[in-house]
């Protein structure tokens, strides 16, 4: 194993892999944040590009892809308040309201250390825990699966408020709405009303759109018709706003623990990142001495989802290259790059293509360094986006 | 003219319709295999949903009639309903889009929000314009995806 890591990290040191690992980044995160464009997608559009690169150049720019999405979704869920993938839904609940207070830097800032953080936690586990995570996850049965989805489920008695009743009955229309399309046992058509374009179920991008985007909108034009003078933006940009020391200590239990749970649910197959974010956003509100000031702008509601989601990115290849089976959909598409490359992911792969498997390993470790860099340079570009909003 | 609203009661009410109706056009919607007899078929799920929000939505009229526990919300109407008409804009662009084509209908919708939110910087509507050709024009030129054309044309 430790000729394998020394050979993996040698072979890093190569500027054309440098090099596409960062387009993969800036990629991922473009595509992340534009609603409805994920890094699944990004992945799977780009895929083709990389038949004539090497396998490991060509899977770690994919990877870069992926860690870049989930981190570009907390972008315009901080900014525009419509979550650019599913799992950044749970950053918008306090990532938003700490934008709308003039702190838009700063939310970026925290989602981007999170995400970095939580990906280099996922890199690591990767590296050194995949074997015994693998063979605990793969235990997981439909007792466990069902138990999983109820707790996720549980963090609408996080986000309901002072009237849990409301927010009872807001959860159980966002579940009938989900029901729509073909059941996956029975094969039968739900609520489709004979519409061919409905038997799939509704689309990612309708329903963010209908549920972020239109509602906020809305909300714009009835501020705009208030006010006697056209509104520019009522958001003030501090150009002061940052990231401090003391804030990044008072957030760092909140990132640990949100990696770990994130690694969990990333090792396990089918689960992916929304669930992580939320389960790790309810958790920290749950055990958070101020969990009143969760939906107005908390840091911890910020860290805590980002942590998660950048989390489940690497550990999702726990159960591919081990057992292989994909730990998330990007990690199913994932499967494609490998078979594509002559990779067959799967118990063998590791003594059969071990050189090249820890150079990915380490190549997605150093991404989300880059990853870092990157979201830094852009993050004083990206908090002007708010301003511009009408 | 301003209304008063309480939340617990209207909320109620409206989700107790929306669960009555939903009660009611699942035989429609959902038809079941006559092969395969099992508790849990594919109207499980949307019955039990709708039986929870029904519950509920009595729960939320008995704690607004019963206990007096309600939030009031005050709004004004004439507001609301300027928001309702730009929603009903936008739903009238999904319907044009396939008789005016994407091009049109996008500026027809773009352009006509920012008139709607009385936007007077020229850049605006420059922005908005340009903006709407040239995903036009990536999309039909470069990427050869076809987007919807006047009267199908």
């Amino acid at each position: 194993m430790l000729s394998y890591f020394m050979d993996g990290l040698a072979q890093i040191l190569n500027l054309k892999l440098i090099l596409f690992m960062n387009l993969g980044m800036l990629i991922g995160i473009i595509f992340g944040a534009i609603p409805g464009l994920t890094g699944n997608l990004g992945i799977i559009i780009l895929l083709p590009f990389t038949f004539t690169m090497d396998p490991a150049v060509a899977i770690i720019f994919l990877m870069a892809i992926y860690c870049g999405g989930e981190f570009g979704g907390s972008v315009s869920s901080i900014l525009l308040g419509t979550p650019g993938t599913n799992s950044a839904a749970a950053t918008l609940i306090d990532g938003y309201p700490l934008a709308q207070k003039g702190f838009a830097r700063k939310a970026l800032l925290i989602a981007l250390t999170a995400s970095t953080i939580g990906g280099i936690a996922s890199s690591l586990s990767l590296l050194f825990l995949a074997p015994p995570l693998a063979s605990f996850t793969i235990n997981f049965g439909p007792p466990e699966y069902f138990a999983l989805s109820i707790f996720g489920l549980s963090i609408i008695a996080g986000i309901s408020g002072k009237n849990m009743t409301k927010g009872i009955i807001a959860g159980c229309i966002g579940m009938l709405i989900a029901t729509v399309g073909m059941d996956d046992i029975s094969g039968a058509y739900r609520f489709t009303f004979g519409n061919l374009n409905m038997m799939r179920g509704l689309s990612l991008l309708s329903v963010l759109t209908g549920v972020f985007a239109i509602p906020n909108i809305l909300e714009k034009v009835c501020l705009n018709l208030k006010s006697k003078e056209i509104l520019r933006s009522n958001i003030v940009v501090n150009k002061k706003d940052t990231l401090t020391l003391k804030e990044f200590k008072q957030i760092s239990p909140t990132i640990a623990k949100s990696s770990i749970i994130g690694i969990i649910i990333g090792a396990i197959p089918g689960a992916g990142t929304a669930i992580a974010a939320f389960i790790s956003y309810n958790e920290a509100r749950r055990s958070s001495k101020t969990p009143e000031k969760f939906g107005t702008g908390a840091l911890e509601g910020v860290a805590a989802p980002e942590a998660a989601n950048n989390a489940v990115t690497a550990a999702s290849l726990i159960p591919l290259l081990t057992l292989g089976i994909p730990g998330s959909p990007a990690a199913a598409t994932l499967i494609g790059a490998f078979l594509l490359h002559g990779m067959v992911p799967g118990p063998s792969l590791f003594r059969e293509q071990g050189p090249i498997v820890y150079t990915i390993m380490i190549g997605i470790l150093i991404a989300n360094i880059f990853m870092y860099i990157q979201g830094r340079a852009l993050a004083g570009f990206l908090q002007r986006l708010q301003v511009y909003q009408i | 003219m301003k209304i008063k609203l309480r939340t617990n009661l209207v909320g109620g009410c409206l989700t107790l319709l929306v669960s009555i109706l939903i009660w009611i056009i699942i035989p429609f919607q959902i038809e079941l295999s006559t092969y395969v007899e099992e508790v849990a078929d594919a109207r499980f799920v949307p019955q039990l949903l709708a039986g929870v929000i029904l519950a509920f939505s009595l729960s939320l009229i008995v704690q607004s009639l019963v206990f007096k526990k309600d939030t009031i919300v005050e709004l004004d109407l004439g507001i609301e309903l300027q928001a309702i008409l730009y929603f009903g804009i936008l739903v009238f662009y999904v319907i044009m889009v396939n008789y005016l084509g994407f091009l049109i209908s996008c500026i027809a919708m773009g352009l006509g929000t920012l008139l709607f939110l009385r936007t007077k910087e020229k850049k605006y509507y420059i922005i908005t314009l340009l903006l709407f050709i040239s995903i036009y024009y990536i999309f039909v030129g470069i990427l050869k995806v076809p987007l919807p054309k006047m009267m199908g044309v």
